[in-house]
């Protein structure tokens, strides 16, 4: 056996593994006629002992009882049937969730808006027009209010019946809806959620051309490519609806920022 | 505790966290938080970061028991994977942690002094040297040193909590004690220098003269 080889076995032989009877016979005669490798097993030897020893010193070490209690409350809460409240930790905070879900549905929303064919002037929301310039993906302004459970809540802003028009060119849009925009529209896939127990509001832009996806209208007369929009997102952080925030409310909640 | 579950495998347990049972839950966290702390103290050396990446790890369980895939590993593997992850994220995060990795990997190729070290020291200093030796080790040394030789998980199941192949895991580990040696060696020869010093100063010292009174 080489010297090469025996360091290879050598290492297995030292940490007291099993080792086949042929390879074990091979390092003792190797190490018997090679003082370099026989110091070399010591050495692994003597340190293996010693990481035992440690290993066996660590045997008592626990982690915090504290966490078992904190992971059962946490997981009790995700359990939708039992109605343990919820642990309002860092890992289970609402607005951390909300605020990721509107980031996430804005990304998605324009992401999904980049391949089609950009919106005409004329299909922009006459609403949209005279709204505060705000970037395709804006960081959302949360308000602070909370939402009852039903998603068709009327909006306190009046309401202006926009004009529908055809969705943008090579996207499959669902057909619009007979609704009002300002009004919140339950959002596809929503359905299948439970029932909204509480949640917030966070605000976001959107593309124009996506509305349609949203069961919204897309409505004549503005220039815009982007119109600010609700999403109310329930008490599991998933969003559930959806409305159009009109051009009123738009410059009023920007005059309140600026200030 | 439900009797069925005391007695039930880790992959039964983990099966039954996917399926909501809260039970199941505090059944594996008794029986494995003690693996999944003790290697994130190994590799840490902090216990408060230690009890953070357990709770994070089961926190992980949680989400993702359904993903488990039994027979692959054992369920200590997969745990010790996912806190392999998280305290690699917390090393990434915590510029503190990275003080301690002050090693290089030069320092495998320094050499090795000799008597070993390791035989002339007293129980409780070599423990305590080994655990700042394991922990000066580079991160993916320090975590097969820790895996294999703390807490004795096969060379397939390391590499599977490491995602790595079981060659590497072999090499790194040959490495990582050669580097362990290299460590223990130098420490040494640090404490005899200063205890060689000490000793020194203490000889120097003049002996203070009676003053005779005329």
């Amino acid at each position: 056996m080489t010297c090469a080889a025996a360091r290879e076995a050598i290492l297995d032989f030292a940490r007291n593994l099993s080792v086949s009877e042929d390879v074990r016979r091979a390092v003792d005669e190797h190490l018997g006629v090679c003082a370099n490798c026989a110091a070399e097993f010591e050495r692994q030897r003597d340190l293996t002992a010693a990481l035992s020893a440690l290993a066996a010193e660590a045997e008592t070490w626990q982690a915090s009882r504290a966490i078992e209690e904190r992971l059962r409350e946490v997981f009790i809460g995700r359990i939708p049937a039992t109605p343990t409240p919820r642990l309002e930790s860092k890992w289970t905070d609402r607005w951390i969730y909300a605020v990721a879900t509107a980031a996430v549905i804005a990304l998605a929303v324009w992401l999904g808006s980049r391949p089609s064919t950009p919106a005409s002037p004329e299909s922009v929301a006459s609403t949209a027009a005279s709204s505060p310039t705000s970037p395709a993906v804006s960081t959302p302004s949360v308000t602070e209010e909370k939402k009852p459970a039903s998603s068709k809540t009327e909006g306190n802003v009046t309401a202006q019946r926009p004009v529908p028009v055809r969705a943008a060119a090579g996207r499959r849009a669902a057909p619009p809806k007979q609704v009002r925009s300002f009004e919140f529209v339950t959002l596809p896939g929503a359905a299948g959620l439970p029932d909204l127990e509480s949640g917030s509001v966070v605000r976001i832009a959107v593309p124009v051309g996506a509305l349609p996806e949203y069961g919204l209208d897309i409505v004549q007369g503005g220039s815009k490519t982007t119109v600010n929009a609700d999403v109310l997102v329930g008490q599991d952080g998933l969003a559930r609806a959806i409305r159009l925030v009109s051009a009123e409310e738009s410059a009023t909640q920007e005059t309140r920022s600026r200030q | 505790m439900t009797p069925d579950l005391e007695s039930a495998s880790d992959d039964v347990l983990i099966a039954g966290i996917a399926a909501g049972q809260a039970e199941a839950l505090t059944r594996l966290f008794r029986r494995r938080q003690a693996d999944v702390y003790r290697f994130a103290l190994h590799m840490t050396g902090a216990t408060a970061l230690a009890d953070d990446v357990t709770q994070d790890v089961f926190l992980i369980v949680m989400r993702d028991a359904a993903r488990y895939e039994p027979g692959r590993s054992s369920a200590t593997a997969w745990l010790c994977g996912i806190a392999r992850n998280c305290v690699r994220q917390r090393i990434d995060r915590d510029t503190r942690l990275e003080s301690l990795t002050t090693a290089t990997e030069n320092d495998a190729t320094l050499p090795i002094i000799e008597p070993d070290p390791i035989g002339e020291m007293s129980r409780v200093e070599r423990i305590a040297m080994l655990r700042r030796a394991v922990l000066a080790l580079p991160v993916r040394y320090r975590e097969v040193v820790v895996l294999c030789d703390l807490e004795e998980l096969t060379y397939a199941d390391a590499a599977d909590a490491l995602g790595c192949a079981i060659g590497t895991v072999r090499s790194r580990l040959h490495r990582a004690r050669a580097m362990l040696a290299v460590r223990l060696a130098a420490v040494q020869a640090e404490e005899e220098r200063k205890v060689t010093n000490t000793r020194d100063r203490a000889l120097d010292v003049p002996v203070p003269q009676k003053r005779c009174m005329a």
